[in-house]
């Protein structure tokens, strides 16, 4: 009895730990299939470079992606891809040339995990925003792209007018 | 840091604290396939892509000309000045990771992946060997020389649950009667169901065999090393890393990630260095640990790069030693703007301040090296040009000396 106890609380806490992979009630899928769809929809895709065990990763989990309104919100405007930056499996990118997750990282020059980039539908990146953000910040983030503002404006210049 | 731009036949670099200088030859490209959409990768475990026996150098790559990814060898004399045309060692629909290791004589083994198993080839005289199955549902090779007839390989094999484990085993040569065999191979890890172990490298020194690979069981990536005397039964394994634990409410802990290993020194000193996330803010550094025991156990960890280098990011992380007590670590960064090849030599002190290898620094990107000394203290670099991240890449060799 105490034994099954015992191993029914470990299994609680083993499924409970922070591990920093990405939102599991999200609908994050690996970049090719995340490209492939956005092709095919004609969606943005808002691209989240986690690492296993990533403290910010985890607070950004459980207090900005644990928001409704920022899941709906990220749920209906993007393609939301997942990558493990220290992921051996390989994906191709538009150029035809296929990598490993950690190598993508390497490109990207993401020097902190979590690292979002907002990126066209061919994987053209149009916005790089490292580290934790808040809920606001994301909303944020999702106007000026989703609106379309980065055309012509900068991230800086859009907050100035937004914050007028 | 020390810092020479340009690709100028016979530099020297200085090292004011050691007064080692290094002369490095003007570079040569590997292979002429190159092109708009033609990417090289030298991704293997433990970055084993250069080896060189007798005067003969060996270089594996992957590249796409022919339209998809293939593994591919190269070789020359050392005093030659062009290399062979590509020779194709996969056969498949893809290929990726070659690795490559060197016997006596002029003789090679290039190991690596496709259909989702793994491969291996000897190459001697001009001749490659068919292709011979080392294991299925198995990926990431590395592979060592252990005697002057036989190799040992480390891999990751996934079971039918999809459960990752750490195999290894030996690939015996016969010259005689031209026969190789695949000893059966041996779990190295106690992980539970559905852990993920990735990238292992192995090395050997006199005393035995060490392995080290990368386990994600505890929430974060850990190293871990075992020890073998014969590559049939390995020791339980212990945590090659130190972790740091950044919070105590999110997250696990810092990450570690692509160890590579060598073996040097007459005494059979071990090192692996790694790419190491406790810096946190600035992205990864290179870290190391040496064993002096021949892999049986090992110092505490060290930081390998210099100060001028500790706001930047470290990447691709390669290691050489020799019989002579040479040891050079070897990566690329971006502290001057555009990722350059640096390396750092290690005497009886420590890790030398950083220097950068002339041939592989300059305006373009030079990424991803790999490293191999000859017997003559010669030391044999690779890496990757391009002129910008994203952009074609060209795959090019040089020699380094020291005086």
């Amino acid at each position: 009895m105490y034994k099954t106890m015992i191993i029914a609380v470990l299994m609680v806490v083993a499924i409970s730990a922070p591990r920093a992979d990405a939102p599991h009630d999200y609908p994050f899928m690996k970049y090719d299939e995340g490209v492939r769809l956005a092709t095919q929809q004609n969606k943005r895709i808002f691209l989240y470079f986690g690492r296993y065990g990533c403290g910010f990763c985890d607070k950004t989990n459980r207090e900005s992606f644990s928001d409704p309104g920022l899941k709906k919100l990220y749920t209906e405007k993007f393609v939301l891809v997942y990558v493990d930056a220290e992921g051996a499996d390989r994906l191709t990118l538009a150029s035809g040339e296929t990598i490993t997750e950690q190598q993508l990282g390497a490109k990207l020059k993401t020097l902190v995990t979590p690292y979002f980039i907002y990126m066209e539908p061919d994987g053209t990146p149009i916005l790089k925003v490292p580290g934790f953000q808040k809920v606001k910040d994301f909303k944020n983030y999702a106007r000026y792209i989703n609106e379309e503002f980065y055309k012509t404006k900068t991230l800086a210049e859009f907050n100035k007018d937004t914050n007028k | 840091m020390i810092r020479l731009a340009g690709a100028q036949l016979l530099l020297f670099i200085t090292t004011p604290l050691f007064a080692i200088e290094w002369q490095f030859s003007e570079k040569i490209q590997v292979t002429q396939e190159v092109g708009d959409r033609i990417f090289h990768h030298l991704d293997a475990p433990g970055r084993k892509h250069i080896a060189v026996s007798n005067d003969l150098i060996a270089i594996v790559w992957e590249d796409n000309h022919t339209g998809k990814p293939q593994a591919y060898l190269a070789y020359k004399q050392k005093n030659e000045k062009v290399f062979s045309g590509p020779v194709q060692l996969s056969t498949a629909e893809t290929a990726f990771a070659p690795a490559v290791t060197a016997l006596d004589n002029g003789v090679f083994v290039v190991g690596w992946e496709q259909d989702n198993a793994l491969y291996y080839r000897i190459y001697e005289q001009g001749r490659l060997s068919p292709p011979i199955l080392i294991s299925k549902q198995a990926r990431q090779l590395a592979l060592a020389r252990h005697s002057s007839h036989s190799i040992i390989a480390t891999w990751v094999h996934q079971d039918q649950k999809r459960a990752s484990h750490i195999l290894s085993a030996m690939i015996t040569l016969d010259p005689k009667v031209k026969l190789t065999w695949v000893s059966k191979p041996v779990t190295l890890d106690t992980a539970s169901a559905g852990s993920q172990l990735l990238y292992p490298t192995i090395t050997r020194s006199t005393s035995g065999i060490v392995v080290v690979w990368e386990n994600r069981e505890r929430g974060h990536t850990i190293l871990q090393r075992s020890f073998s005397n014969d590559g049939r039964t390995f020791s339980r394994p212990m945590q090659l890393n130190e972790s740091v634990v950044k919070s105590t409410k999110y997250g696990r802990g810092s990450g570690v990630t692509r160890a590579a290993a060598c073996t040097y020194s007459k005494d059979s000193q071990v090192a692996v260095v790694w790419m190491d996330k406790r810096g946190s803010r600035t992205g990864y550094d290179i870290y190391g640990a040496i064993s002096r025991d021949g892999g049986r156990t090992f110092e505490k960890n060290e930081i390998v790069q210099d100060d001028f280098g500790n706001d930047k990011t470290q990447w691709n992380p390669a290691i050489a030693g020799n019989q002579h007590g040479d040891l050079v670590a070897a990566w690329d960064d971006d502290r001057e703007d555009s990722s350059d090849v640096w390396f750092s030599y290690r005497n009886e002190d420590g890790w030398s301040e950083d220097m950068a290898i002339s041939p592989a620094s300059g305006e373009k990107h030079q990424v991803g090296p790999a490293i191999v000394f000859d017997s003559n203290r010669n030391l044999h670099v690779i890496w990757l040009e391009q002129s910008a991240d994203f952009s074609p890449t060209r795959l090019y060799y040089a020699m380094g000396t020291m005086r």
